[in-house]
């Protein structure tokens, strides 16, 4: 037990406070250049590989990783800005592209890993 | 006299006329179609740096829906590769991880890589076409193709485009008319 606990107490809290917001910040800083990859990847797809894959349309993609990047770029995370509610969904449409739509577009032009 | 209009400023000819504008295996397929059906095919001759179907609509004001086009999908089940051709208008795109992958009965489809299209097909790259396909391929024609009054496809070389009613590429061997094939 402390009894200057008080100030101790706001110290830690102000660090994890602090700490919290350098990781969101190092995440933002990630984000921009994966969300720009996305929308320049869906870029040099050929448009029917989006049909052919069963997904979303070529333009339709164009414009959610497009918008994503631009987002990313212009909402700043950390300790310097606000808006991670917006640039953290931005950034999950960004990884939706990556995770689930880039593997079945490529797979789908004869580019997919042999397993 | 077939309606070849659908070549936009190009003037055609029937195809048996100028087999210098037809590919190999184009030429032999059209020579073993009923003789009645292979004079309503026509050819024109284009400029080979325009036979990307969006640069040729634009450089001879053929509507883009008065395409089609023929893509090559590779279905694999295991080691078992199949292909199939496909032909849908170049204003829509095939279903190939649905419709094509099922008609193939392949876990897997995709379209087949450029090389090996050229190579199994004999035709040249952007000139592939519905006619003359090699022998075993399924040729799958989307409806809205099967329906239009005359449809522009590949000639098997990059330099030229044939014309043809709708009803006579769903009648060229091998042809299985799809509902839904392209959307």
């Amino acid at each position: 037990m402390c009894l200057d606990g008080d100030h101790t107490y706001s110290g830690r809290v102000s660090l994890l406070y602090d700490l919290d917001n350098w990781v969101l910040w190092a995440i933002w800083l990630l984000a921009i250049p994966v969300g720009g990859y996305a929308f320049f990847h869906a870029l040099m797809q050929r448009a029917d590989a989006f049909t052919a894959a069963d997904k979303l349309t070529k333009p339709a993609w164009l414009g959610i990783t497009g918008a994503s990047a631009l987002v990313l770029i212009f909402f700043q995370g950390g300790p310097l800005g606000s808006g991670a509610l917006f640039w953290l969904a931005a950034l999950v449409a960004v990884l939706v592209y990556i995770v689930d739509v880039k593997p079945a577009v490529v797979g789908v032009q004869g580019g997919g890993q042999r397993w | 006299m077939t309606d070849w209009s659908v070549l936009g400023t190009l003037q055609a000819v029937p195809a048996l006329d100028r087999p210098d504008l037809l590919g190999d295996p184009v030429a032999l397929a059209l020579k073993a179609l009923d003789p009645a059906d292979a004079a309503r095919v026509g050819v024109a001759e284009i400029d080979p740096g325009l036979a990307d179907t969006a640069q040729f609509c634009a450089a001879y004001s053929s509507p883009i829906d008065g395409s089609a086009n023929c893509v090559v999908v590779a279905g694999r089940r295991g080691e078992d590769t199949r292909y199939a051709a496909c032909l849908v208008l170049a204003s829509t795109r095939a279903d190939v991880n649905g419709l094509v992958r099922k008609r193939l009965n392949a876990r897997k489809a995709s379209f087949a890589p450029m090389d090996d299209a050229v190579e199994l097909t004999g035709m040249e790259y952007g000139g592939i076409t519905a006619i003359g396909l090699p022998e075993g391929w399924p040729l799958l024609v989307d409806s809205a193709v099967a329906a239009a009054p005359a449809v522009v496809i590949g000639s098997g070389i990059r330099g030229s485009k044939l014309a043809l009613p709708g009803e006579l590429a769903a009648r060229l061997p091998a042809a299985e008319v799809v509902e839904g094939l392209g959307r």
